[in-house]
Protein backbone atom coordinates (compact mmCIF):
# COMPACT_ATOMS: atom_id res chain seq x y z
CA UNK A 1 0.00 0.00 0.00
CA UNK A 2 1.38 2.94 -0.92
CA UNK A 3 0.98 6.37 1.66
CA UNK A 4 2.38 9.91 1.59
CA UNK A 5 3.47 11.47 4.50
CA UNK A 6 4.10 14.63 5.22
CA UNK A 7 6.34 15.98 7.87
CA UNK A 8 6.63 18.83 9.84
CA UNK A 9 9.67 20.89 12.47
CA UNK A 10 12.33 18.69 13.11
CA UNK A 11 11.31 15.58 11.07
CA UNK A 12 11.14 17.42 8.23
CA UNK A 13 14.55 18.70 9.34
CA UNK A 14 15.91 15.00 9.91
CA UNK A 15 14.40 13.92 6.42
CA UNK A 16 15.48 16.82 4.67
CA UNK A 17 12.32 16.90 2.66
CA UNK A 18 8.69 17.84 3.66
CA UNK A 19 7.34 14.87 1.88
CA UNK A 20 7.84 11.73 1.09
CA UNK A 21 6.39 7.87 -0.13
CA UNK A 22 6.08 5.24 1.70
CA UNK A 23 5.57 1.31 0.12
CA UNK A 24 3.54 -0.81 3.36
CA UNK A 25 2.91 -3.64 2.21
CA UNK A 26 -0.26 -5.86 1.96
CA UNK A 27 -3.33 -5.18 4.05
CA UNK A 28 -4.06 -3.61 6.90
CA UNK A 29 -1.75 -0.73 7.67
CA UNK A 30 -1.79 1.93 10.71
CA UNK A 31 -0.61 5.40 11.30
CA UNK A 32 1.76 3.06 13.76
CA UNK A 33 3.01 1.08 10.52
CA UNK A 34 3.95 4.33 9.27
CA UNK A 35 5.78 5.81 11.64
CA UNK A 36 7.61 2.44 12.50
CA UNK A 37 8.71 2.62 8.83
CA UNK A 38 9.30 6.17 8.99
CA UNK A 39 11.51 5.58 12.26
CA UNK A 40 13.91 2.87 10.23
CA UNK A 41 14.44 4.89 7.17
CA UNK A 42 15.39 8.30 9.29
CA UNK A 43 17.22 5.73 11.97
CA UNK A 44 14.54 8.29 14.69
CA UNK A 45 14.84 6.79 18.36
CA UNK A 46 11.44 5.30 20.44
CA UNK A 47 11.57 8.29 22.25
CA UNK A 48 11.28 10.77 18.95
CA UNK A 49 8.87 8.24 17.69
CA UNK A 50 6.38 8.44 20.48
CA UNK A 51 5.87 11.70 20.89
CA UNK A 52 5.16 12.32 17.57
CA UNK A 53 1.05 13.13 16.73
CA UNK A 54 -0.63 11.91 13.51
CA UNK A 55 -3.44 14.06 11.40
CA UNK A 56 -5.74 13.01 8.49
CA UNK A 57 -7.19 15.29 6.42
CA UNK A 58 -7.89 18.25 9.20
CA UNK A 59 -8.36 15.43 12.08
CA UNK A 60 -5.81 14.32 14.26
CA UNK A 61 -5.67 10.11 14.17
CA UNK A 62 -5.01 7.87 16.69
CA UNK A 63 -1.73 5.12 16.05
CA UNK A 64 -4.47 2.48 15.75
CA UNK A 65 -5.70 5.05 12.94
CA UNK A 66 -6.21 2.29 9.29
CA UNK A 67 -4.94 4.08 6.27
CA UNK A 68 -6.69 3.49 2.82
CA UNK A 69 -4.71 3.30 0.01
CA UNK A 70 -2.95 6.80 -1.48
CA UNK A 71 -4.16 8.51 1.90
CA UNK A 72 -1.67 11.28 2.89
CA UNK A 73 -0.56 11.36 6.70
CA UNK A 74 0.96 14.31 8.29
CA UNK A 75 3.20 14.30 11.34
CA UNK A 76 3.42 16.86 13.94
CA UNK A 77 6.06 16.38 16.30
CA UNK A 78 5.56 18.33 19.46
CA UNK A 79 4.33 21.90 19.20
CA UNK A 80 6.60 24.97 20.75
CA UNK A 81 4.37 27.88 19.11
CA UNK A 82 3.81 31.20 20.94
CA UNK B 1 -13.35 34.18 8.26
CA UNK B 2 -10.92 36.31 10.92
CA UNK B 3 -7.24 35.65 9.91
CA UNK B 4 -5.32 33.26 12.44
CA UNK B 5 -2.23 32.73 11.02
CA UNK B 6 -0.04 35.20 9.10
CA UNK B 7 2.92 35.09 7.52
CA UNK B 8 2.66 39.37 6.98
CA UNK B 9 3.61 41.32 10.54
CA UNK B 10 1.15 40.86 12.93
CA UNK B 11 -0.86 44.67 13.31
CA UNK B 12 -2.16 44.65 17.30
CA UNK B 13 -3.63 47.97 15.77
CA UNK B 14 -5.96 46.26 13.21
CA UNK B 15 -6.28 43.58 15.74
CA UNK B 16 -7.99 46.34 18.20
CA UNK B 17 -9.98 47.74 15.41
CA UNK B 18 -11.47 44.49 15.09
CA UNK B 19 -12.43 43.71 18.71
CA UNK B 20 -14.16 47.14 19.18
CA UNK B 21 -16.95 46.44 22.03
CA UNK B 22 -18.57 49.08 23.48
CA UNK B 23 -19.62 46.61 26.12
CA UNK B 24 -16.30 45.81 27.36
CA UNK B 25 -14.80 48.13 30.31
CA UNK B 26 -11.78 45.44 29.71
CA UNK B 27 -9.04 45.05 26.82
CA UNK B 28 -5.97 42.47 27.95
CA UNK B 29 -3.44 41.60 25.49
CA UNK B 30 -0.80 39.84 25.17
CA UNK B 31 2.83 39.57 23.00
CA UNK B 32 4.80 37.24 22.36
CA UNK B 33 8.31 38.37 20.86
CA UNK B 34 11.64 36.74 19.71
CA UNK B 35 14.05 36.73 22.35
CA UNK B 36 17.74 37.45 21.95
CA UNK B 37 18.78 34.47 24.39
CA UNK B 38 17.57 30.86 25.43
CA UNK B 39 19.67 28.72 27.49
CA UNK B 40 22.19 30.39 27.14
CA UNK B 41 22.64 30.77 23.68
CA UNK B 42 22.25 33.83 21.61
CA UNK B 43 19.44 34.21 19.23
CA UNK B 44 19.55 35.89 16.14
CA UNK B 45 15.92 34.67 15.08
CA UNK B 46 13.30 32.44 14.90
CA UNK B 47 11.65 30.42 12.10
CA UNK B 48 8.26 29.90 13.17
CA UNK B 49 6.22 26.84 10.72
CA UNK B 50 3.20 25.65 10.81
CA UNK B 51 0.88 23.45 9.13
CA UNK B 52 -1.65 25.56 7.99
CA UNK B 53 -5.40 24.28 7.95
CA UNK B 54 -4.93 22.33 11.63
CA UNK B 55 -3.06 25.60 12.93
CA UNK B 56 -5.74 28.05 12.11
CA UNK B 57 -8.82 25.71 13.22
CA UNK B 58 -6.77 25.09 16.51
CA UNK B 59 -6.54 28.66 16.99
CA UNK B 60 -10.37 29.39 16.46
CA UNK B 61 -11.14 26.71 18.50
CA UNK B 62 -9.20 28.24 21.19
CA UNK B 63 -11.33 31.64 20.68
CA UNK B 64 -14.41 29.94 21.18
CA UNK B 65 -13.25 28.26 24.22
CA UNK B 66 -12.18 31.13 25.94
CA UNK B 67 -15.77 32.92 24.82
CA UNK B 68 -17.26 29.74 26.20
CA UNK B 69 -15.85 29.59 29.19
CA UNK B 70 -14.93 33.02 30.60
CA UNK B 71 -17.58 35.98 30.41
CA UNK B 72 -15.66 37.83 27.99
CA UNK B 73 -16.98 39.57 24.58
CA UNK B 74 -13.89 39.12 22.17
CA UNK B 75 -11.09 36.86 22.07
CA UNK B 76 -8.82 36.69 19.23
CA UNK B 77 -5.23 34.61 18.94
CA UNK B 78 -3.15 35.20 15.54
CA UNK B 79 0.34 33.45 15.08
CA UNK B 80 2.86 34.54 12.64
CA UNK B 81 4.81 32.10 10.03
CA UNK B 82 8.20 32.36 8.73
CA UNK B 83 11.77 34.10 9.99
CA UNK B 84 11.52 36.60 12.36
CA UNK B 85 13.95 39.20 13.87
CA UNK B 86 14.44 39.71 17.54
CA UNK B 87 12.30 42.08 18.68
CA UNK B 88 9.28 40.75 16.51
CA UNK B 89 6.08 40.00 17.46
CA UNK B 90 5.12 36.12 16.81
CA UNK B 91 1.62 35.71 18.53
CA UNK B 92 -1.06 38.43 19.35
CA UNK B 93 -3.91 37.58 21.70
CA UNK B 94 -6.25 40.36 22.05
CA UNK B 95 -9.49 39.75 25.20
CA UNK B 96 -12.48 42.17 25.88
CA UNK B 97 -14.23 41.42 28.75
CA UNK B 98 -16.79 44.16 30.70
CA UNK B 99 -14.71 43.72 33.58
CA UNK B 100 -11.29 43.00 34.07
CA UNK B 101 -10.78 39.49 36.29
CA UNK B 102 -12.32 37.38 33.23
CA UNK B 103 -10.19 39.41 30.56
CA UNK B 104 -6.91 38.01 32.18
CA UNK B 105 -7.95 34.53 32.93
CA UNK B 106 -9.54 34.08 29.36
CA UNK B 107 -5.53 35.69 27.83
CA UNK B 108 -3.76 33.64 29.57
CA UNK B 109 -6.11 29.87 29.05
CA UNK B 110 -5.75 31.25 25.56
CA UNK B 111 -1.67 31.81 25.53
CA UNK B 112 -1.83 27.87 27.40
CA UNK B 113 -3.73 26.21 25.02
CA UNK B 114 -1.99 27.94 21.84
CA UNK B 115 1.20 26.50 23.47
CA UNK B 116 -0.23 22.71 24.17
CA UNK B 117 -2.29 22.80 21.13
CA UNK B 118 -1.45 24.48 18.08
CA UNK B 119 0.71 22.78 15.60
CA UNK B 120 3.60 25.19 15.17
CA UNK B 121 7.24 24.75 15.26
CA UNK B 122 9.82 27.27 15.76
CA UNK B 123 13.50 27.20 14.86
CA UNK B 124 15.86 29.00 16.72
CA UNK B 125 18.88 30.09 14.78
CA UNK B 126 22.50 31.54 16.87
CA UNK B 127 24.96 33.53 17.00
CA UNK B 128 27.07 30.97 15.51
CA UNK B 129 25.05 29.90 12.27
CA UNK B 130 23.70 27.23 13.82
CA UNK B 131 19.87 26.31 14.55
CA UNK B 132 17.70 23.87 16.46
CA UNK B 133 14.44 22.81 16.72
CA UNK B 134 12.74 23.33 20.63
CA UNK B 135 11.52 20.27 22.76
CA UNK B 136 8.06 21.02 22.51
CA UNK B 137 4.59 19.82 23.57
CA UNK B 138 3.60 16.32 22.43
CA UNK B 139 0.45 17.16 20.32
CA UNK B 140 -2.79 14.60 21.33
CA UNK B 141 -5.96 13.70 19.83
CA UNK B 142 -9.36 15.27 20.76
CA UNK B 143 -10.27 12.28 22.42
CA UNK B 144 -7.55 12.39 24.35
CA UNK B 145 -7.40 15.77 25.50
CA UNK B 146 -11.37 15.53 26.60
CA UNK B 147 -10.31 12.35 28.87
Amino acid sequence: MHIRVELYGVLKSLAQTHELGLELGEGEVTVRDVLRELGERLGLAEATLSSVAAAVGEEMVARSHRLTEGQTVLLLPPVSGG
Amino acid sequence: MPVHLTSEPLELTALLAETEEPAAGALAIFVGTVRDENEGRRVTGITYEAQPALASRALAAIEQEALARFRIQRCRLVHRTGTLAVGEASVVIVVRSAHRDEAFQALRYAIEELKARVPVWKEEHYEDGRSAYLEGVPLVTEKERLE
